[in-house]
């Protein structure tokens, strides 16, 4: 008998759903659909998305749609009213986007949804939501070129076994190979010499070691020289250099509030001395990301690790922002806009608002990481004079040196007393300006004719005393701020960095990017496309140990393969693969994916060691290719993609600047033993503006090497803004190359080169020699490390034997003019040689 | 139709004649970036001139008056504390159109029939830098090209001696560089800045413009001796690069000589100066800008941006208003009528505005807070209607509510004018192709004569 009842049971039960469902169709039908077509569907729905008015992502005309929900999170959860967004939405809850935008709907009709959400949200209207999704999901993601991890490839066959000299050259070679283009000669050791040089140390050789290796019968001269080049100091200025222009690193805010940085350079020189002591790269950025967090051997280095963290801090600060939940949002979008272009390759920054349109990045993985750095302070110094800024803004910096327990208190003490009373004093001159502004007003009353005299004069000789007072009151405001400034303690040493809040916690995606309309919260994370999981991130941690231990690891595809392939970008001038801050979709594919793979996987095997990886390339072959073109290969590939030649390359701003100090002998190669920042007061000249320059031209003549020319943001020495310098405002991975007639103009009439022509001219005249051919010599081996030709010394000695360029006319003693013509007429030769495209290009 | 050159590079970029063509693209770029390129479709304006009123000139004492705002004078307004102030200046109906113009500026009010107002504008943000920064670039949080960069990255430059946009006494403080630069375009499209606003504009010039040691014959000499170097050198590298800097060092030679030629207004004729207001103390600054800007555009410069600064009138608006207008009414009616006398107007179009507007309504009436919701700007010349009024903001002003034009609309408009289709003037940068737009911008039809 129980037979028949299951059965009958099997048989009663659908009939009762059916009928529920139908119920629940009729409700849907009279109650929610009516609604959803008056309120909702302009602008979620398929047509919404057709004529570009889709919100959110969100398409609530079909019940997939609804269920998916759009770029917050699910609308409804069926049989859950506590879940999805659409009810809280409807009943303007804190946590969600207030909807209908036009208004707050009817008691009756949330409840009607909430009785629809309960019954399961019964729905007929069947298909999927049209959302037409452009970019990658993150199953595809996974199976995009650049998220799958690299794997070792098998080293080619050339069918030409003579040119390679090791792996590297093969994959190069095969390339070539398959595409029958035949590769320049090698260069010349004169050539090699100045390319190698300026490559490693962005400075040109000393002309003596050119000779000697030009002369050396060693076969491993070469090697002998590059090992030299990397181990002088001035391979971190250099190297350090490429880093600091993709860590967007300045001595000032720029932006609203052009605020100095005064201890930003502790962090430029940790770079630089990171590069020279050839930390490993992975070891270098779990530093710069979470230094602060990393066990540390003795003070020292838990000093060094916390100024590594200030690649966090560097970010230009929008501080007129008057609403703090935005600032936190940029300061957060800021940092991981540079994580994400400079260690990955990718921008993940686009998923601020809506998930990425190309690259596999939902929102929810933005806000993921947003939820690691939200959960981090950033350290960024004594805050502006502004008011508003005043008002929210962090004063602290982090305390370093031997004497920082010691004076950090005393020190951090004397920032905040700074701080508050600043904001006394302009909060002083701001409420006298407001009586002031009532007094203009009275007189203005007081002028009108019928003016009721006698209640307008009292009312004015009321505010001219009250005047009297806030301008005592003012005073005493700035007389005490002076006071302070004047007094500052003993200070440990300050460095820009971050460190954990008290309280991490996770971030809530905030719907297209806007701080008001908060979604579901997301737990702390990074991208879920990668391959390799990050560790679990403690509830009493912000996670960013975490994140950079996943961003450095060894499984991480991206982070070697971006890393090998800018420095293959600084010593080929372009890229294997050429947007070297975009490995996503829009990005680029590499021109050799096995080079790119061989050399990610061989960086790692070589301990991550920038030098090791450095020596690899420039002792290969392809790099010691001449540059002159073959014409064949010319014509086939003109971009060099197949590297057939040196690419001829610009000396950047640095270089450039150096090395004319190096022409005319003026160049100190020394680090700078004071910063020039500290020549502006670092306690009273928080900013700079135009209207009180207290940072002129004047103070970037110096004698040290560019590297340590204080970057202020949107005030660049000229030489570098005319030569491409990066801005600094956001992370920089390639600089330009710009041919611009001011450039021209500069040197053909700046004061600076003038000078620097002058000077090295007179260096070259103090030879006791009356010839001048033997210091044209000397002049060509100093700037283009190579002897002239005997075509070039007859036109440079036909050059001086010309007319005197001096610019003074008067009558002169005879020998004295002789001496003169002689040296202006050597300036103007220096002058042409340092402008020359020769000087100003590698080849 | 013709394809345009631009077409043609495009469409042979994606054949197979991609790599050769590319390398000679590359090659003719480096020679000359800037050279003269033909628009999207038929321009109706080949050069722009933008008068950048800074701060935020107030909608509701310039060109769009607000009778019920006076009638409500002292009432309370939206901000608690803050009563509606209503405006102490008459306007006038001017011109055949009747466009009513505030009596501060009564020589602009006589070529009422010039101008087309926009009275519907708006834009995303209420604070100074991001608004500008917006007004010049389409965004406040990204660095991006000048609305300048991209007009000469698309059209190119007609004066190969001169720079194609300039912007003359900027103010590069509060970020102001990034309003003038060419981000991730060619860095030939960034602006040449001339002076500085701090500074009087009878000294604005560019730098290093004159040899100072050097004769002309002198430093040709020594130009011959290192082009011929150069020249050695572009033939051992086979590099497009040092064909394009040859041509600079050219390019900048003849700059010496026509560049201060062009910003000598000393050559002006004594009723042009007397026009513009050059010797007036109070006009005189902002008539030597404007009078430079006719110089170089007439001069064949694609772009040129001046400045006005002290719009931010939150106290004071009374002296302010009355000083401000005083400064520009006459040089902007000078300017109009000499580009047109000349037969420049019809082909270069002026803009005038700033940021944004400010509030109908204050808590110290004299002065008025910032408003991006409603304002006004106002267009001339380069095929645009004159004596036409588009769009409203509510009877207070507090926010555009007819024909409404967002700033990205402005600059759909200000390219289409030029012959540029916002939505076609790309840029491959990172990855993706970038507009001046974004992802936004209609062009306002309605506008263009």
């Amino acid at each position: 008998m129980r037979a028949p009842l299951a059965l009958a049971l099997a048989m009663i039960i659908p009939l009762d759903l059916r009928s529920e469902e139908s119920k629940g169709i009729a409700f849907f039908e009279s109650r929610i659909r009516p609604v959803l077509i008056q309120h909702c569907l302009a602008c979620h729905s398929a047509e919404a998305a057709k004529a570009g008015k889709l919100k959110g992502g969100l398409f609530l005309d079909t019940r997939e749609g609804i269920i998916k929900g759009g770029e917050s999170g699910p609308a409804v959860v069926p049989g859950k009213t506590s879940e999805g967004l659409l009810l809280k939405s409807m009943r303007h809850a804190s946590d969600a986007p207030r909807m209908p935008p036009s208004g707050k709907l009817p008691g009756a009709v949330v409840a009607d949804f909430e009785a629809w959400i309960k019954m399961g949200a019964p729905d007929p209207r069947k298909g999927a939501p049209s959302a037409v999704k452009k970019g990658l999901g993150i199953e595809e993601g996974r199976r995009f070129w650049s998220m799958i991890p690299p794997a070792m490839p098998k080293v080619p066959m050339v069918a030409r076994t003579d040119w390679p000299r090791g792996d590297v050259d093969r994959f190069v070679q095969a390339a070539r190979e398959a595409k029958g283009i035949n590769p320049a000669g090698d260069a010349d050791r004169r050539t090699l010499a100045r390319r190698v040089s300026f490559d490693l140390v962005g400075l040109p050789p000393e002309p003596a070691l050119v000779e000697e290796f030009a002369s050396d019968p060693d076969p491993s001269a070469y090697e002998r020289l590059v090992d030299k080049l990397l181990a002088s100091s001035h391979f971190g200025e250099h190297w350090g250099r490429h880093w600091l222009d993709a860590a967007r690193y300045a001595d000032s805010n720029g932006r609203d509030r052009n605020i100095f940085w005064f201890h930003a350079w502790r962090y430029r020189d940790h770079v630089i001395d990171s590069f020279n002591m050839d930390v490993p790269y992975d070891r270098f950025l779990r530093e710069q990301v979470a230094g602060d967090l990393l066990p540390a051997g003795d003070p020292r280095q838990a000093d060094r690790q916390r100024i590594a963290t200030g690649f966090l801090a560097m970010g230009p600060k929008a501080f007129e922002e008057s609403k703090p939940d935005v600032f936190r949002m940029d300061v957060i979008d800021e940092q991981i806009e540079v994580i994400g272009r400079s260690i990955l390759g990718l921008s993940i920054g686009c998923a601020r608002c809506h998930d990425h349109k190309f690259d596999p990045i939902p929102t929810r993985d933005y806000y993921a990481i947003a939820g690691i750095l939200g959960g981090t302070e950033t350290l960024y110094g004594h805050g502006t004079r502004g008011i508003k800024a005043t008002a929210f803004h962090n004063t602290a910096l982090q305390p370093v040196g031997p004497d920082a327990p010691r004076l950090a208190k005393a020190g951090q003490e004397y920032f905040d007393t700074l701080q508050a009373l600043t904001l006394k004093q302009n909060t002083a001159r701001s409420d006298r300006y407001r009586v002031v502004r009532q007094l203009s007003d009275a007189k203005v009353q007081l002028a009108k004719p019928g003016a009721d005299v006698a209640k307008l004069q009292p009312e004015i000789d009321r505010l001219n005393a009250l005047i009297g007072e806030w301008d005592k009151k003012v005073k005493a405001a700035e007389a005490e701020l002076s006071d302070w400034q004047d007094h500052a303690p003993e200070m440990p040493g300050w460095a820009m960095a971050a460190r954990d809040k008290p309280a991490p916690g996770n971030c809530r995606i905030h719907v297209r990017g806007e701080v008001t309309n908060l979604g579901e919260e997301v737990p702390r994370g990074v991208l879920q496309v990668l391959p390799n999981p990050a560790g679990r991130i403690p509830a009493s941690a912000s996670g960013r140990r975490e994140l950079a231990d996943w961003l450095a690891s060894a499984d991480n595809p991206l982070t070697a393969r971006v890393y090998v392939n800018r420095v293959w970008q600084h010593l080929f001038g372009q890229g294997l693969v050429t947007t070297p801050d975009d490995f996503g979709v829009n990005g680029s594919r590499p021109s050799h994916p096995q080079l790119l793979d061989y050399l990610a996987l061989r960086f790692i095997g070589l301990g991550w060691s920038t030098k090791k990886l450095v020596r690899e390339l420039v002792t290969s072959r392809a790099y010691r290719l001449s540059s002159q073109p073959v014409s064949a290969s010319l014509a086939a590939d003109p971009e060099n993609t197949l590297v057939w030649r040196m690419s001829p390359r610009r000396l950047d701003a640095e270089s450039l600047r150096d090395a004319i100090l190096v022409v005319g002998g003026r160049l100190n190669p020394a680090r700078p033993s004071t910063e020039i920042l500290a020549a502006v007061h670092p306690f009273r000249h928080g900013e700079f503006t135009t209207f009180k320059p207290q940072f002129g031209q004047e103070l970037y003549d110096s004698p040290h090497r560019g590297v340590y020319l204080p970057v202020i943001r949107g005030l660049p020495p000229e030489m570098f803004q005319l030569f491409d310098f990066p801005s600094a405002e956001r992370p920089t991975s390639r600089r330009e190359e710009s041919t611009v007639p001011a450039q021209a103009l500069f040197f053909m009439n700046s004061p600076w080169v003038i000078s620097e022509s002058r000077r090295a001219a007179a260096g070259l005249l103090s030879n006791p020699t009356r010839e001048d051919a033997p210091l044209v010599i000397q002049l060509f081996e100093r700037a283009f490390s190579r002897k002239p030709t005997q075509d070039e010394l007859k036109q440079a000695l036909a050059y001086l034997s010309g007319p005197s360029d001096a610019a003074s006319t008067g009558p002169v003693h005879a020998g004295k003019a002789e001496a003169d013509t002689r040296s202006e007429r050597w300036t103007s030769l220096v002058q042409a040689i340092l402008g020359s495209a020769e000087f100003r290009t590698l080849r | 139709m013709k394809p345009s050159r631009r077409q043609l590079l495009r469409s042979a970029s994606a054949g197979f004649g991609h790599v050769a063509f590319a390398g000679l693209a590359a090659a003719d770029a480096a020679k000359n970036p800037l050279a003269p390129k033909a628009g999207n479709f038929q321009a109706r304006a080949s050069r722009v001139i933008f008068l950048c009123m800074r701060g935020g000139p107030s909608h509701m004492e310039t060109f769009d008056p607000k009778p019920r705002l006076n009638a409500d004078h002292g009432k309370p307004g939206k901000i608690p504390n803050c009563k509606l102030l209503g405006s102490r200046w008459p306007f006038k109906k001017s011109g055949q159109s009747g466009i009513e113009v505030v009596e501060l500026l009564p020589e602009t009010a006589k070529l009422a029939d010039k101008l087309c107002v926009l009275r519907g504008m708006h834009t995303d943000n209420e604070n100074h830098p991001q608004a500008l920064e917006q007004l010049h670039t389409g965004s406040f949080q990204f660095v991006r090209p000048s609305l300048g960069s991209w007009v000469l990255y698309g059209l190119g430059n007609e004066n190969q001696n001169l720079p194609g946009f300039v912007s003359i006494n900027p103010l590069t403080a509060l970020g102001g560089r990034r309003y003038y630069q060419s981000a991730f375009l060619p860095a030939a499209c960034s602006a040449t800045l001339m002076g500085d606003a701090q500074r009087p504009s009878a000294n604005a010039s560019i730098g290093n413009l004159a040899s100072p040691r050097l004769t002309g014959r002198a430093q040709r000499e020594q130009l011959d001796l290192m082009q011929s170097m150069n020249r050695d050198f572009a033939a051992k590298t086979a590099d497009p690069r040092v064909e394009g800097l040859i041509q600079s060092y050219e390019l900048a030679f003849r700059m010496q000589d026509e560049l201060p030629k062009v910003l000598d207004v000393r050559q002006e004729s004594k009723e042009t100066l007397a026009l513009y207001g050059i010797a007036n103390p109070t006009s005189g600054s902002f008539a030597q800008q404007c009078l430079l800007a006719r110089r170089l555009v007439e001069a064949g410069v694609r772009f040129v941006e001046i400045s006005h600064l002290e719009w931010d009138l939150h106290g004071s608006l009374n002296s302010g208003m009355v000083r401000n207008c005083a400064q520009i009414d006459r040089p902007v009616a000078a300017l109009l009528i000499d580009l047109e006398r000349r037969g420049l107007l019809e082909e270069t179009l002026v803009i005038w505005g700033g940021e944004f507007g400010r509030t109908p309504e204050d808590p110290t009436q004299d002065g008025r807070g910032h408003n991006n919701k409603g304002y006004c700007m106002w267009l001339a010349g380069g095929g645009v209607r004159g004596g036409h009024v588009h769009g409203a903001t509510d009877e207070h002003g507090y926010e555009a509510v007819e024909g409404k034009v967002h700033t990205h609309d402005l600059h759909a408009t200000i390219l289409h004018l030029l012959g540029l289709d916002h939505e076609r003037l790309t840029y491959r940068h990172g990855g993706r192709d970038y507009r001046l737009t974004d992802v936004h911008g209609t062009v306002v039809k309605q506008i263009i004569a």
